[in-house]
C-alpha cells in the first residue's frame, strides 16, 4: 500500500492538472482578500469565515470539475490499468485513489484560506469573539471546514468511476454539487427542511459556522464519515469486479 | 541486471511459469474464449497468433488482472488463488496494447515512476534498461517527442523494471516501420539470451513472430487450435513443387494419371502446389511437357508460419 500510495502522490503533485488547479484555488482565496476588504471585513477571523465561505463556494464548482479530470483520466490514461498490472489489489487501488483526491481537496481548501486569513489578519489583527479562544475557534472551524466539504466532494468519486467518460462525469459532477448546494441553500431559512438536511454533509457546511455543542460537531464528524465510506463503499463495489480496457 | 542464473531465481529451463486451464469468457453473452488452456515454459519465447477478435488480447488481459474469466484458472509460478495471483503479477512485466506512459514526463520519468510502482530500490536499473533498450541519449527528452517506436522501446524497458521472470507483449510491433520492428524483435532476443526471459507475444504480423519465437499457440475464435515448437512448425510446412499454369484442370489430370498421387492443392485459378514427387521434380516437369502443359512457373519451396496459419484455417 506504501509504495502505491507513494505513487499516487507522486503522479499528483507532477500532474498539471493538479498544478492547475491548485494555482486557481490559490488566485481565489487571493480575490477574496480584495473582495473581503471593500466588503466590510475588520478582522482577520471575519476575514477567516468569509474567506472559509468563499473559497468553499468556489471549489464546488472547480472541485467538481477537477474530479471528474481526476478520474475518468486515470482510467483514459490507463494509469488504474497500471496499478491492476503491478498486482496491486483492486481494493488498494481505490483507496489509494480516494487518498490521493482527498489530499488534492484538503491543499484546494486549506491553502487558498490560509493566504486569505493570515494576510488579513496581518492588515487587520485577528479579532475578538464572544466566547472561547479564538485560535482554537479558528482551528476547530477550519479542521470542519475540511472534514464536511471532502466529504460532500466524495459524492464525486462514484460519478467519476461510473461515468468514465470526462465530458459527462464533469457535467453530472458539477450538476449534483451545484443542485445540492442550492436546495440547501434555499431552505436554509426553514427549520423543518433543516432538520432533514443538517444530515447531509452539504447541510453541515452551513451550519458548522454558528455556534457549535460538542453533539453538533459529532453530528458534523458521523455525517461526514458516513458520506465518505458510502462514497469509497458504493466505488469499490463498481469497480472491483470492473473490466478495464 | 542480474545475469540469467540469477535473474530468474531458481527456476530451470523448461519449468513451467504460467498454466492457464480451461480459461472461458463471455461478453454479453458471447462466448469469445472458449476453453483455452496452455503451459508456458521457462526460458522460450511464445508466439500467440490469432487475427482481430480471435481472442489474444483478451487473454492477456485476464492474465494481467484487467478482466476476469467467466470460467477456467490460471496458474502463474504455481500459485492459483485470487491473491497470491496479485502478488505474483509483480513478477510479470506487460505491455498490453500500448505502453502506459506519462506524456509530460521524460523517459527517466517514467522509469522513475515505475520503479516506484513496483518498489524497485535498485536506481541504476532504470538507467541501464534506457541503456539496454538504446535510450540512455534521449533518457531526459520529454514523451512528446517521441517516435512511435521510441515509445515502444520505452513501454519494453518499463516493464523490465521489477526484473520480470515473464514479458507478455500485446502486439508490440503494431504501427511501426520495419526498421523499428527489427529493433524491438533484436531487443527481445537478447533479453531472452541473456537474461533468460519468459515472453509472450502476440502479433498478427507472422513473418515477424516467424523469426522471433521458439513456440507457437494460435488462436481462433476464442479456441486453441495449434501449439507447436518451432522444430515441429517447420516438419509441418511441408515443402512442394509450386505449378503456375492456365491449365490448372489438365495438368492435375496428367498429375494423376502419370504420377499417381492427389497429395497436391488448387491454391488459385492458375496455381498448384504439390506435396509429393519433390525429389524427382525433372520428371514431374518432364511429364507436364509432354502432356502439352505450358507452365509460367515452377519451383520447390517450403511452407512458412503465415502460409501454414492461413491453411490451418481453412485457407480463409
Amino acid at each position: 500500500m506504501s509504495r502505491l500510495l507513494l505513487w499516487e502522490f507522486t503522479g499528483l503533485f507532477k500532474s498539471g492538472k493538479f498544478v492547475g488547479t491548485f494555482i486557481l484555488m490559490l488566485l481565489i482565496g487571493a480575490s477574496y482578500i480584495g473582495i473581503g476588504m471593500s466588503d466590510g471585513v475588520n478582522s482577520g477571523f471575519d476575514g477567516f469565515i468569509g474567506a472559509s465561505n468563499f473559497v468553499v463556494s468556489s471549489l464546488y464548482l472547480v472541485g467538481s470539475v477537477y474530479a471528474g479530470i481526476f478520474f475518468t483520466s486515470a482510467f483514459q490514461e490507463r494509469m488504474i490499468q497500471s496499478a491492476v498490472m503491478a498486482g496491486n489489489s483492486r481494493f488498494k487501488i481505490v483507496i489509494s485513489k480516494c487518498i490521493g483526491y482527498y489530499t488534492a481537496m484538503i491543499i484546494f481548501i486549506f491553502c487558498p484560506i490560509f493566504i486569505a486569513t493570515l494576510t488579513m489578519t496581518g492588515i487587520l489583527g485577528v479579532g475578538t469573539i464572544a466566547t472561547g479562544n479564538i485560535i482554537f475557534v479558528m482551528l476547530r472551524t477550519i479542521l470542519l471546514v475540511i472534514f464536511v466539504n471532502i466529504a460532500t466532494m466524495s459524492v464525486c468519486i462514484p460519478i467519476s468511476f461510473f461515468s468514465k467518460n470526462i465530458g459527462l462525469s464533469i457535467g453530472i459532477n458539477v450538476g449534483v454539487i451545484l443542485i445540492w448546494n442550492g436546495l440547501v441553500q434555499s431552505f436554509i431559512a426553514s427549520p423543518e427542511v433543516m432538520k432533514v438536511l443538517q444530515y447531509t454533509s452539504m447541510g453541515q457546511s452551513f451550519l458548522i459556522f454558528g455556534k457549535l455543542s460538542t453533539s453538533d460537531i459529532l453530528r458534523a464528524i458521523v455525517v461526514s464519515v458516513v458520506t465518505i465510506f458510502t462514497s469509497v463503499f458504493v466505488t469499490y463495489i463498481k469497480f472491483r469486479k470492473e473490466e478495464l480496457k | 541486471m542480474k545475469n540469467n542464473q540469477e535473474y530468474n531465481g531458481g527456476l530451470k529451463m523448461n519449468e513451467f511459469i504460467l498454466k492457464v486451464n480451461n480459461l472461458t469468457k463471455f461478453y454479453n453473452n458471447v462466448k469469445v474464449l472458449d476453453e483455452v488452456s496452455f503451459t508456458i515454459q521457462q526460458g522460450k519465447i511464445y508466439g500467440f497468433i490469432g487475427e482481430n477478435g480471435a481472442g489474444k488480447t483478451t487473454t492477456i488481459r485476464i492474465l494481467a488482472g484487467l478482466s476476469e474469466a467467466t470460467q477456467g484458472e490460471i496458474e502463474i509460478l504455481g500459485m492459483v488463488e485470487r491473491k497470491q495471483l496479485e502478488a505474483m503479477r509483480r513478477k510479470i512485466g506487460m505491455l498490453v496494447e500500448k505502453p502506459i506512459l506519462y506524456d509530460t514526463l521524460s523517459a527517466a520519468g517514467n522509469m522513475n515512476m515505475q520503479c516506484i510502482l513496483y518498489g524497485q530500490k535498485n536506481t541504476d536499473i532504470a538507467a541501464q534498461l534506457l541503456k539496454k533498450v538504446g535510450l540512455s541519449d534521449v533518457k531526459k527528452k520529454k514523451l512528446r517527442d517521441f517516435s512511435l517506436g521510441m515509445k515502444q522501446r520505452l513501454g519494453i524497458a518499463m516493464a523490465m523494471v521489477q526484473e520480470p521472470k515473464l514479458l507478455i507483449l500485446d502486439e508490440p510491433v503494431n504501427g511501426l516501420d520495419p526498421l523499428g520492428m527489427v529493433d524491438i524483435r533484436e531487443l527481445l532476443k537478447s533479453l531472452n539470451k541473456e537474461y533468460g526471459i519468459t515472453i509472450i507475444i502476440s502479433s498478427h504480423i507472422l513473418t515477424e513472430l516467424y523469426q522471433l519465437a521458439t513456440d507457437y499457440i494460435i488462436i481462433n475464435k476464442g479456441k486453441i487450435v495449434e501449439k507447436m515448437t518451432l522444430e515441429e512448425l517447420n516438419d509441418k510446412c511441408r515443402k512442394y513443387i509450386y505449378i503456375e499454369t492456365d491449365e490448372t484442370l489438365k495438368a492435375i489430370e496428367i498429375i494423376i494419371e502419370k504420377l499417381k498421387t492427389e497429395n497436391y492443392k488448387i491454391a488459385s485459378a492458375n496455381t498448384i502446389k504439390l506435396y509429393d514427387c519433390i525429389d524427382d521434380v525433372k520428371n514431374v516437369a518432364k511429364i507436364l511437357f509432354d502432356g502439352g502443359i505450358l507452365v509460367t512457373k515452377f519451383t520447390v519451396v517450403g511452407e512458412n508460419l503465415e502460409e501454414y496459419y492461413i491453411d490451418l484455417l481453412g485457407g480463409k
